[in-house]
């Protein structure tokens, strides 16, 4: 192989893995969305969890004075 | 391919070089000029004397894909980097916003009736069911 095919070679090489990288920013980008939603959903199952489990203990205390 | 100046240049040609290739060297410069239909003179003449020649051109055209794809790449890197930097930041924003969300939307609700719904009871009250 020539010199010429080298270099051609190892250009076209540098192009695809620009290419790649470019493809890998919008992959990140999905993944950051999908993990910034399954936070958001589990801070909301956090939010209903504590007020019940709030009310339940405050059901549970004996009344006052008794 | 013969340009008007290689013609130009072939019609001043006045001087014989003489020199010792190999066989291999031979049947290349043989192929090469009757891939490029001309005499070996002219594929010699042609690839020291005038412009770039068709290798030349290809690695510079590419050259420049490879130039303008790596400042895309460097841009698409520099944004993951800065995004990557500031995620926390922006996921706890995002966070406080939907706890206050969740917050008004529970707001309405019955807790009592939401514990129940969760069966969430506390344990008296399950031990006096268990019991009856």
């Amino acid at each position: 192989m020539s010199i010429t095919a080298d270099v051609l070679n190892t250009l076209k090489q540098v192009v695809l893995m620009n290419d790649k990288i470019e493809r890998l920013e919008k992959a990140a980008d999905k993944q950051e969305e999908t993990t910034l939603d399954l936070r958001e959903r589990v801070i909301r199952l956090e939010a209903f969890i504590e007020v019940a489990r709030a009310a339940a203990h405050a059901r549970a205390l004996p009344p006052a004075g008794g | 391919m013969i340009t008007t100046a290689d013609n130009t240049s072939r019609m001043a040609s006045a001087e014989r070089i003489t020199f010792l290739v190999s066989p291999e060297e031979k049947r290349r410069l043989a192929r090469e000029a009757k891939k490029a239909q001309v005499t070996v003179s002219d594929l010699i003449r042609g690839r020291l004397f005038t412009g770039p020649n068709d290798d030349e051109a290809q690695v510079r055209a590419l050259l420049a894909e490879v130039l303008a794809s790596t400042q895309r790449a460097h841009a698409a890197a520099d944004r993951m980097l800065e995004r990557a930097g500031t995620f926390e930041a922006r996921a706890r924003e995002r966070e406080q916003a939907a706890r206050r969300a969740a917050e008004r939307e529970l707001s309405g609700l019955d807790p009592i009736a939401l514990a129940a719904g969760l069966a969430l009871t506390p344990a008296t009250t399950r031990r006096r069911k268990g019991g009856r």
